[in-house]
């Protein structure tokens, strides 16, 4: 793994939420991301999409949200101090214009990394309370749709009535709605799940597709066609 | 550290340090990406009669010091595996060893027939203790008996080459199975497989694995090793491979005070594979 310096940490009024940059100029597709760890532990890293890369300032920034392991060693970082990266890891989205953006969670985080790169037909975001809206407002092309629920944001896509590709991200609950709701373009989901190699080494992020084989969200996706696939494990 | 030359079996390995089976896959990746030279050995990830999809996600949870891993053994089956992914990986820059899992003795041994007639490997270690499978092939390491039996009939089918056992951490009767190993033809142990574990969700009560159990590794697991290899050190003057909480160079010395002639680093593996490439070469034959 590569030690790369924190440049710049914010958290929204809550503290659910962790917006961290570092100096890593190294150039990522949106939808791609790294695997991240503090020091010696946890001893495994996380992965985490790429939420934005600046390459003036030569920093890449990551939207963590308060969960596991992980977060207390994040709480004690400050700007200066070294984290690891592996990456940029990860297929990422297709390099299709004015795409509808769908994020729950977390999920919007690479759905902002698309949006700096390209205009957008739509962006719809869940987020969890009022102070990650707070937080995120700033982040968010004028025009988003925010939800102050992140199951919500499919409701609020669907009522919409829009048309053309979709790219989505956040739980696999929100994006099965997703998929079963809309029927008025194709759809990338851009998948989460448990990483320990983040390069398709360990098998142990595997999602089944449709055709019954088995894929991985590391080193397959972890944008796939949503067509391709199947959101129970059983046959 | 003079000298760490490391004969094994017949072999010579150019360093210690090894990736055991799982961690690194099948190897196709990794000999693509990483220089694999100064490693001593890979074992490429188990492989089984037939096709297995292995076990419904989640198959990891985060435990700090180690990792619990619950993958259930998927692989495409040896036909596919020596059809589309073996010839991917000759030549293979280091010693390649591959990895075997049956669910009865025919199986092993119609495996090993097969393997008996390919090329580019170097060692055949039969894993006879995956904690992440209902089927037999996951407790045969516990009786003495079937593993004795397994062994018999691989050694007759796969004569030429060396055989390792991977025998499970929580081996009841360790004298006894060891003793099995020795009696049967085998020619290096490898010690250990992870054992069991699990963890839960206080916010939900719920196993954070999909299979509720799975396999423990990780550095927290390191003294733990240690003390089971000196036992079995004791027991034998079989060469061993020993794994289960190595991650730094000084833990793979160690693992050689503890009587490991050959260490697996399967944890780090996953973090960077370059980082165990670099440990072995700093810990490379002739070292100082």
């Amino acid at each position: 793994m590569t030690d790369v310096i924190v440049r710049r940490m914010s958290f929204s009024a809550d503290r659910s939420l962790l917006l961290i940059a570092v100096d890593w100029r190294v150039g990522a597709r949106p939808g791609q991301f790294v695997m991240l760890k503090v020091g010696d532990w946890p001893v495994v890293p996380r992965p985490f999409s790429i939420c934005a890369q600046d390459r003036e300032a030569g920093t890449t920034s990551f939207l963590i949200r308060r969960k596991g392991l992980l977060w207390d060693q994040l709480l004690r970082l400050q700007p200066g101090a070294t984290v690891q990266i592996k990456g940029p890891l990860g297929n990422g989205f297709p390099d299709l214009s004015a795409p509808l953006l769908v994020g729950g969670g977390c999920g919007v985080a690479p759905l902002l990394f698309v949006a700096a790169t390209r205009p957008v037909a739509g962006f719809y975001a869940g987020v969890a309370s009022a102070a990650e809206q707070a937080f995120l407002a700033p982040l968010l092309p004028a025009g988003t749709v925010v939800t102050v629920n992140p199951q919500f944001v499919t409701d609020a896509f669907l009522a919409d009535r829009c048309a053309g590709p979709v790219f989505a991200c956040g739980p696999s609950p929100m994006l099965r709605v997703l998929a079963d709701g809309y029927q008025d373009g194709p759809i990338w989901v851009s998948l989460e799940e448990r990483m320990a190699c983040g390069e398709g080494l360990c098998k142990g992020c595997p999602v089944r597709r449709r055709d019954g084989s088995v894929a991985l969200v590391c080193s397959d996706g972890p944008v796939f066609p949503e067509g391709e696939v199947s959101w129970t494990w059983q046959d | 550290m003079a000298g760490l030359t490391v004969s094994v079996a017949g072999l010579d390995f150019v360093s210690p340090v090894i990736i055991p089976a799982g961690p690194g896959g099948f190897g196709t990746e990794l000999r693509e990406h990483y220089d694999l030279t100064a490693l001593g050995a890979f074992t490429a990830k188990t492989v089984t009669p037939l096709a297995r999809i292995g076990n419904p996600p989640p198959r990891l949870v985060d435990t700090g010091f180690g990792l619990i891993n619950s993958i259930g053994l998927q692989n495409p089956g040896i036909a596919a595996f020596l059809d589309t992914v073996y010839p991917t990986l000759m030549p293979f820059p280091t010693h390649l060893f591959l990895s075997i899992a049956g669910e009865t003795v025919s199986e092993f041994e119609g495996m090993a027939r097969t393997l008996a007639g390919v090329e580019g490997f170097d060692l055949l270690e039969l894993n006879l203790s995956c904690p992440n499978v209902e089927a037999s092939c996951g407790v045969i390491g516990t009786n003495p008996q079937a593993v004795r039996d397994v062994v018999m009939a691989v050694r007759r089918a796969f004569p030429d080459r060396p055989i390792a056992a991977k025998l499970p951490f929580e081996v009841p009767d360790v004298s006894g199975a060891v003793r099995a190993c020795e009696q049967a033809g085998v020619d290096v142990l490898t010690l250990f497989n992870c054992p069991q574990a699990a963890r839960f969700d206080v916010a939900t009560g719920k196993p954070f694995l999909g299979r509720v159990t799975g396999g423990f590794s990780g550095p927290a697991l390191k003294p733990l090793t240690l003390a089971k290899l000196l036992v079995v050190r004791s027991l034998t003057h079989l060469p061993i491979i020993g794994m289960g909480g190595a991650w730094t160079a000084d833990d793979v010395l160690e693992f050689r005070c503890a009587g490991a002639d050959l260490v697996g680093m399967g944890l780090h593996t996953l973090q960077d594979p370059a980082e165990v490439c670099a440990i072995a070469h700093e810990l490379r034959a002739g070292s100082s």
